[in-house]
């Protein structure tokens, strides 16, 4: 590829990479990112004679004034500031583009996508950001390299009329960059990459927080906001976005692929009759924190007794911190800024939910203390409260059906227990309802009539609105609960992931004795509904296994991680104190200071001797071949011979030794073997007979190689 | 005697190094700069990744320019004659003495303190292994001796960030003959040369004398193709030299004691007009030879090239007004005197 063509193509590459960065956020609508993708195509055709035309780069900027002068005029009458400036940046690179016409044009293609590259950092912090990053490490070198070689060689070039010629001459060479400089270029990256993961690892944490980042909104999902809808649930109930990366305490070494973990998000307590929503006297309470561990719902944990959940949350519009049941009490790692750690605001609103008040777009990476122990949950509860009470037995008016279908339905029960199970039996149980994505018609009725009376099919919202308005029609407490049921393994990740389509919908009914208890009457039939495996769900898995390390390792990095990192490397690099025991199997990461573990350095260390010895074999045998003429020459005149050969029609098939091909000949009738065997044998002589060639006899012998191809 | 240090003796092995920013490369600092200020202010991790590529970028440069001029040799080779005045090429031949890098964008500059050049060369490849050669043009300002004392190899390879200098001690002294007034040739026609007659000596003339290894200045015609390819060594055929006229150049270096400030610049002018004359003679046939208070050249003989004469200008110094050194009175031959006052230069 001629260096022209190259350095075209790698430019557009970095360009591309630069407009790709800005785009990812969703800060530039669909018309405008269409709109840059359109221009950067065709800009590509713009070649030749009209990239130098004056009438052509006038044009250009005066129509890139004109935009710039358009958007200014949009931000005085209001715009948002940011996506103007990204247009206006993207419309000044497509103009580069189009009149990329020496050194000058590309070097500041090179600045504008690196500039798209930063505003980027402020835009998203998704996974397609590192993608575009790797993207722009590897490209980088080559086009700053290309480039710069480009601006010498145009200021090298003589002055006019001969100028434009010579380098243009020199563009289209071949000769000046092949495939090792740009493979050398290429593995610059590696290079690159390594000391830029070291300084960015390196470099203090001590972000001041002047200035706030990250996207402010999270993914929307539905059913944990102030209210929700009869039917919310079933539209992502296919959604396989992942919102939760949960890993259990009793993961083992081979989890089972599926897995239903419920983890509780809110609750309502008020029905209207179609929709659900939280009374407005139910208050937030800060909760204070000892250390990073926030003692709600229940207690401070017990890390002997009490078992640990590692929550990886995605950041929602509603910043509901899920927990799995029995949970006692929640970790939050503080953020730190200036250097000062800041615990995070945790807010409870007790038997409702558990909100994080501080969202920074980032999402929320949490511990979740869970017991085992039923008595614990809501402690202290013996007795519901009559405001409380009155709160979770309220029914809208309408219901009546419903209320009597349910005193049939339990008929000849003793206590509330025994209702809610009946209750339970008939919804879950009987085959009588089935699970349904698909929406009942209601035509002016009420939800729960159409599902109980008429259509007995619905998704987990109708099933669990249902047993709370039949359980309160009875008198027993009920609270309609949205979380998430689900979880999927992701054997990249070492969690399970619970994604959007895993949302869920289930009552928590107060029974004397025992507090608040989880029902569930969905018929399992809802796991039927669970997307299936395959190559795009393994693609899916590493998509969010790299996803989740992204979040938690690069754009959480922090001077908590960073202090965890130093004490690593702190940890491996100490020697062994003399006379201390072996690593505590026992100790929380298994590997006490003072003891480290080098079995992984032996292979390291083989492959590298290995790759030494090899490195070191060819280096040598080629420095060999290289510094013996007499071998270059008997080299020189054998392969002489096998071209003429091949022209001839006798080619030496590359697994024939010389010798072998002239018995070849030979019995093939060819002319004129008596002179390929002399010619065969002076060059084994001289190639391993240390009998060598000088120059003259290689010029008297390729005149008669010469001199066979002439006979043909 | 204090021994060097480990630094001395590195850098004394690795060469001087040079090195400063390119414009393009103030630019690249300062967007590092400012990214490194907002990704401390804000703590935006993303923002950290940029300028750790920035930076990685900075210190990749570094290594790879480093690589560039590692193993980078420079000869210099000088023109055979130079005149004051006129443009004379210098070639420059770089070797990549590496063994499997490439060096891209060499700039190879050759420094001569005392007539500065701002003329250098370029080399956008060498290849492993392999030498390039580029020249240059060099105007020496005046005659004499023009040292050339180091050559800079510089690059701004690979992201044209930075320049990284090497200096080279290299020194050479390149002898800078007087410029050869022009006007002076038409003069010289008019040497009144008398018909020649074959003497014993060698020199310009038909009949052959003999034969003799060749010495540098020897004419290539003069070249015995057939004994040279028998004896293995360039002999050239000597003739038996025509008796000729010989003519004396006299010039008087002895500046007066009441000389203006221009005396110097005529001075020049007149030894200008000397060498072209000396040329001019010898072209004639005429041996020449030039006479000077402090001393006088080798007689050069006909068919000879004149740069024992030449040289002998190049390096002729004024004397002082008090310096009392005698011009020779009595002189062979035909006598041309050339003195810096021009009106009272003539023939004797």
């Amino acid at each position: 590829m001629s260096f022209a063509a190259l350095h075209k193509l790698v430019a557009y590459l970095v360009a591309g990479l630069g407009l790709a960065a800005i785009s990812i956020g969703d800060v530039l609508d669909v018309t405008t990112e269409a709109a840059m993708a359109i221009g950067f195509a065709l800009s590509a055709f713009v070649e030749g004679r009209r990239l130098h035309d004056p009438g052509w780069s006038r044009g250009w900027t005066i129509a890139v004034l004109a935009f710039f002068a358009l958007q200014v005029a949009r931000a005085m009458l209001g715009e948002p500031i940011l996506p103007l400036v990204l247009e206006a940046t993207a419309a000044l690179q497509i103009s580069r583009l189009m009149n990329r016409r020496g050194a000058r044009e590309y070097q500041q293609i090179a600045a504008l996508a690196l500039l798209h590259l930063i505003a980027a950092t402020v835009l998203s912090t998704e996974l397609a950001y590192g993608f575009v990053f790797l993207g722009f490490v590897v490209a980088a070198p080559w086009m700053l390299a290309l480039s710069h070689l480009r601006a010498e060689i145009e200021a090298q070039q003589r002055p006019e009329p001969e100028r434009e010629r010579a380098i243009e001459r020199v563009l289209a060479s071949k000769r000046v960059v092949g495939p090792r400089f740009l493979a050398g270029t290429a593995a610059l990256a590696l290079p690159l990459f390594l000391l830029t993961g070291v300084l960015f690892v390196a470099f203090p944490r001590v972000g001041f927080g002047f200035l706030s980042f990250g996207q402010e909104s999270g993914q929307r999902t539905s059913g944990f906001g102030s209210n929700v809808e009869l039917g919310d649930f079933g539209v992502i109930r296919t959604d396989p976005t992942v919102v939760l990366r949960v890993t259990p305490p009793d993961l083992g070494a081979n989890p089972p692929p599926l897995r239903s973990i419920r983890m509780r998000g809110t609750s309502f307590d008020h029905y209207d009759g179609r929709r659900w929503t939280r009374s407005r006297d139910l208050r937030a309470e800060g909760v204070g924190r000892i250390g990073a561990v926030y003692p709600v719902p229940v207690r401070m944990p017990s890390p002997q007794r009490d078992r640990r959940w590692t929550i990886v949350l995605d950041a929602l519009d509603e910043p509901v911190i899920f927990v799995p049941p029995g949970t006692v009490a929640i970790e939050v790692p503080p953020h730190i800024r200036s250097g000062t750690e800041i615990g995070r605001s945790i807010l409870h609103t007790p038997g409702v939910d558990l909100r994080y008040g501080d969202a920074d777009g980032l999402g929320l990476r949490y511990v979740a203390w869970t017991s085992d122990d039923p008595s614990e949950r809501e402690r202290g509860r013996e007795t519901l409260d009559p405001e409380e009470a009155r709160r979770y037995l309220q029914v809208p008016p309408g219901h009546e059906r419903v209320a009597a279908l349910a005193r049939r339905w339990t008929r000849g029960a003793s206590d509330d227990a025994q209702r809610a199970r009946m209750l339970l039996a008939r919804l879950r149980d009987s085959g009588e309802y089935r699970y349904s994505l698909s929406m009942p018609r209601l035509d002016g009725r009420t939800p729960l009539d159409v599902f109980l009376f008429d259509a007995k099919r619905g998704h987990c919202e109708y099933f669990a609105t249902a047993l709370a308005i039949q359980l309160r029609t009875l008198g027993i407490p009920a609270r309609n609960v949205a979380g998430f049921l689900g979880g999927r393994l992701n054997r990249y990740g070492g969690y399970y992931a619970i994604s959007q389509g895993d949302a869920h919908s289930w009552v928590e009914a107060w029974l004397p004795g025992r507090g608040w208890v989880t029902l569930d009457p969905t018929p399992p039939s809802r796991e039927a509904i669970a997307t299936d495996g395959g190559a795009l769900s393994t693609l899916r898995e590493i998509a969010d296994a790299l996803r989740t390390r992204w979040t938690q390792h690069v754009v959480g990095y922090d001077l908590r991680s960073q202090v965890g990192v130093f004490r690593s490397i702190r940890r491996w690099l100490a020697p062994r104190a003399p006379g201390r025991a072996e690593p505590n199997a026992s100790s929380p990461d298994g590997e006490a200071l003072g003891h480290r573990s080098w079995s992984w350095v032996w292979p390291l260390v083989g492959v590298l001797a290995a790759s030494a010895v090899a490195l070191v074999l060819v280096r040598r045998q080629r420095r060999a071949r290289e510094s013996d003429p007499a071998a270059r020459r008997a080299t020189r005149l054998y392969r002489a011979l096998d071209q003429a050969l091949a022209r001839l029609g006798h080619a030496r098939p590359a697994s024939r030794a010389p010798l072998e091909h002239v018995e070849a000949l030979e019995q093939s009738a060819f002319p004129h073997v008596g002179l390929v065997r002399e010619i065969t044998a002076r060059y084994l002589e001289a190639r391993y007979g240390g009998k060598p060639l000088d120059a003259e006899e290689l010029a008297r012998l390729l005149e008669a190689v010469a001199s066979l191809r002439r006979r043909r | 005697m204090a021994k060097a240090s480990w630094l001395q003796r590195h850098l004394g092995r690795r060469g001087a190094r040079q090195l400063r920013f390119t414009r393009e490369g103030r630019v690249f600092v300062l967007v590092a700069l400012g990214v490194g200020a907002a990704a401390v202010n804000t703590g935006n991790n993303l923002l950290y990744l940029v300028l750790g590529m920035l930076l990685s970028l900075i210190v990749l440069s570094g290594v790879l320019s480093e690589i560039v001029l590692r193993g980078v040799r420079v000869q210099r080779r000088l023109p055979r004659r130079a005149f004051a005045g006129s443009p004379c090429l210098v070639e420059l031949v770089v070797t990549n003495g590496k063994r499997s890098l490439p060096s891209y964008s060499i700039e190879v500059e050759d420094v001569a303190p005392s007539d500065p050049c701002d003329r250098r060369c370029y080399f956008l490849k060498v290849a492993a292994g392999n030498e390039q050669s580029a020249t240059y043009h060099r105007t020496p300002s005046r005659r004499g001796w023009l040292a050339l004392t180091e050559i800079r190899v510089r690059t701004r390879f690979p992201f044209g960030l930075f320049e990284k200098t090497r200096v080279f001690s290299a020194h050479d002294e390149l002898l800078v003959y007087p410029a050869l007034a022009p006007d002076v040739r038409a003069n010289a026609d008019d040497l009144a040369l008398g018909p020649d007659v074959p003497a014993s000596r060698p020199g310009v003339g038909s009949e052959i004398l003999g034969l003799r290894d060749y010495v540098d200045g020897d004419e290539a015609r003069a070249i015995h193709w057939r004994r040279t390819a028998s004896l293995d060594r360039v002999v050239v055929r000597e003739r038996r030299r025509d008796a000729a006229h010989r003519l004396t150049l006299v010039i008087d270096e002895r500046r007066p004691g009441d000389a203006d400030p221009s005396w110097d610049a005529r001075f020049e002018h007149v030894l200008s007009e000397a060498a072209a004359a000396a040329a001019r003679a010898l072209e004639a046939g005429a041996a020449v030879e030039t006479v000077a208070r402090s001393g006088a050249s080798p007689l050069v003989l006909p068919g000879h090239a004149p740069d024992p004469i030449w040289r002998f200008l190049a390096l002729l110094e004024p004397l002082d007004a008090s310096d009392d050194k005698p011009l020779p009175a009595r002189f062979a031959g035909e006598v041309r005197r050339f003195e810096v006052d021009a009106g009272r230069r003539g023939a004797a």
